[in-house]
């Protein structure tokens, strides 16, 4: 069980790599700016994905596998038990930020490439000429 | 820490980002109810002084009572979102402000556009990202405070939505950006996971001592050292992308033409601020001397010495061959940032003093040569040769020649004793290279500030109808505050062992004081 976990992690982790290194190729050469785009947010949500993989925990052998924050009112036996197989929030709470900056950026991006295309009547940057 | 606020906190330094993007939101939605351009235009500039007044409050209480400390809804240090002030921060911080206080000004004059309240939103919510990333302590939260910054630093580029051009330039640049915001989030993360925290001083101290306890955060976790250099690699690709160094230089030389001037001169005496500030942040106070990945420190250096050196070069040449006088001006702003990174890649107190007081030097000195050729181009265009629609205005004539003596490097002024600091810390450190690139340097872009003044000169025929050069009363004013500070700068420099001693000692406590930055940890209960 616990070959078969890491061996996903490690494909998870490589593959964001790859991702990562594709969506920049994609940033870089392609000459449309949709497809840059595209290319960019694929960019955006590897980092995240790396983000959330931060947050990951193999639960201990002899908990349950799903935490539950025990009811009230709690034992130190219980919060124990809960923090031992809890997944850590904060990498989530980073990742929430990024998303909503990133969806931010995205909008106005969008937005530049609609004026771009009203200006040029085209979204290649290889056929504008300045 | 809980029960109440500490005396080392001032509410103030967390209050002042919020606040500038408070009234920023605020703006936008008056801008739906307001008509009058004059509103937007006082709201603005009344609240850029009230900042103004802050960060002098600041400085003079980082100076005073040393590191100032503002956790965000009480939550103690290395739990919560920390803002953390030293004379670093503050010293920046001023400058920042009151670079944006300027242009703030001549924005008055400057802006007879339509969208005037976007314009002062965007400039607001710029002003709000720099301080923020100026005066956070949260490795994560300054990410936050670079997008913030960023975003309105594209969509001021794109602001003349009518022109192809500007809508161009602000796609090259928001694509760059973006990528290298990304990089900069990656370290983020990478920081949280080997670190176990965000805290700046948290990470300084267990890059220091590996084996520290703070409360409320877990040890290290992982091979530190290699976590540390991809933090490193990753994080300085934002730092010359923000400081427009070699091989990212070419998105300030795109950029600030199609931007309105006062947004240029942000662009120069801003935003590559930013690149500094956190360049000497990550290589002194988070990666400093004596930490866990000091072996590994030299070769970055040598990396930046290299990008420093060729940035210098190829900005001295590529300003010779410009025929716009704004591309001149990034040409010539990346010449000196190239210094600037030349200087803080020594490794040394000096180098450090030196390139903060460059950076004083050259953000002041190339806003002024905008705030002054704005005139001519608000006049005749951008063209270098047609520079002499400036004959008329005497208060921007001055201004140039000021700008371009102290770019050179002429002696009251603060040019000339920031490349006298530059000059010292690579013979100190025996850099013969250093010396020789910085003399060529110098030569070889006279040439092309001598060509400017040689056409500031000359007498132009076809002037521009345009009604604002009837009256440049508030451009002047806007000149020649900019003016009294360069001088005062110099001449405080030269006269005032104090602020000599201030210079050196920001430096020197930068380089080898930095428990200092994370003293705090410790002290809170």
């Amino acid at each position: 069980m616990n070959d078969l976990v890491y061996f996903l992690f490690i494909t998870v982790l490589v593959s964001m790599i790859i991702n990562t290194a594709i969506a920049l190729y994609g940033v870089f050469t392609k000459p449309s700016l949709v497809k840059k785009f595209i290319a960019l947010t694929i960019f955006s949500d590897s980092i995240n994905s790396f983000a959330i993989l931060i947050g990951f925990r193999r639960t201990p052998l002899g908990y349950s596998s799903i935490a539950v924050m025990p009811s009230l009112p709690q034992s130190p036996e219980d919060l124990k038990n809960f923090i031992n197989t809890a997944v850590d929030p904060l990498p989530q709470a980073l990742v929430l930020t990024a998303i909503v900056i990133g969806l931010a950026v995205n909008m106005f991006l969008v937005g530049l490439i609609i004026l771009f295309h009203r200006h040029y009547g085209t979204t290649s940057v290889k056929r504008v000429r300045i | 820490m809980n029960n109440a606020l500490s005396p080392l906190q001032d509410p103030l330094i967390g209050i002042t980002p919020l606040y500038l993007i408070a009234m920023a939101f605020l703006l936008t939605a008056l801008g739906l109810v307001i008509k009058d351009n004059r509103f937007f235009k006082a709201f603005a500039v009344t609240n850029i002084a009230i900042v103004l007044a802050i960060s002098t409050y600041v400085l003079w209480k980082a100076v005073k009572n040393g590191i100032q400390l503002y956790f965000f809804g009480g939550y103690p240090a290395p739990l919560g979102i920390t803002y953390e002030i030293d004379e670093l921060n503050a010293l920046l911080g001023l400058l920042a402000t009151s670079i944006m206080f300027l242009s703030g000004i001549y924005s008055i004059w400057y802006m007879k556009y339509p969208r005037v309240y976007l314009y002062y939103t965007l400039m607001l919510a710029l002003l709000a990202g720099s301080l923020g990333c100026l005066y956070t302590g949260d490795y994560f939260n300054f990410f936050v405070m670079l997008e913030v910054l960023s975003l309105s630093a594209y969509a001021l580029v794109a602001y003349f939505r009518d022109s192809p051009r500007s809508i161009e330039a602000a796609i090259r640049f928001a694509f760059i950006g973006i990528v290298s915001s990304g990089f900069y989030l990656l370290s983020a993360f990478i920081a949280y996971a080997s670190y176990g925290t965000l805290t700046m001083a948290d990470i300084a101290l267990k890059a220091r001592h590996l084996d520290a306890t703070v409360p409320l955060s877990g040890g290290v976790v992982g091979n530190i050292v290699m976590a540390s250099a991809m933090m490193i690699a990753l994080a300085t690709w934002t730092w010359t992308f923000k400081a427009a160094i070699f091989p990212n230089y070419f998105w300030l030389p795109d950029a600030v033409p199609e931007a309105p001037t006062p947004i240029s001169a942000i662009f120069v005496g801003v935003i590559d601020l930013i690149g500094v500030y956190g360049a000497i942040r990550m290589f002194y106070t988070l990666f400093g001397q004596n930490t866990l990945i000091s072996h590994f420190r030299p070769y970055i250096f040598a990396v930046l010495q290299v990008l420093g050196a060729v940035s210098v070069i190829l900005g001295a040449l590529l300003l010779l061959i410009q025929e716009d006088i704004k591309k001149f001006i990034a040409y010539s702003t990346i010449s000196h940032l190239g210094l600037i990174f030349m200087a803080l890649s020594l490794d040394t107190a000096d180098g450090v003093s030196a390139s903060i007081l460059h950076t004083i030097s050259n953000s002041l000195a190339e806003s002024l040569l905008f705030y002054s050729a704005g005139i001519a181009i608000v006049a005749t265009g951008r063209s270098i040769d047609t520079l002499g629609a400036l004959r008329k205005y005497r208060v921007a004539l001055i201004g140039i020649i000021v700008a371009i003596l102290n770019l050179i490097g002429l002696p009251p002024l603060v040019g000339f004793w920031s490349k006298y600091l530059i000059f010292k810390a690579f013979l100190d450190t025996g850099r013969i290279y250093g010396v020789i690139v910085l003399v060529l340097a110098t030569g070889i872009s006279a040439i092309g500030y001598f060509r400017i003044l040689f056409n500031a000169f000359r007498t132009v025929d076809k002037v521009k109808e345009d009604p604002r050069l009837r009256n440049t009363a508030l451009a002047d004013i806007t000149i020649v505050l900019c003016i009294a500070t360069l001088i005062a700068v110099g001449l405080l420099y030269m006269l005032n062992p104090v602020v000599r001693e201030f210079i050196s000692g920001v430096g020197y406590r930068t380089v080898y004081e930095c428990k200092t930055y994370y003293e705090f940890l410790s002290s809170s209960p």
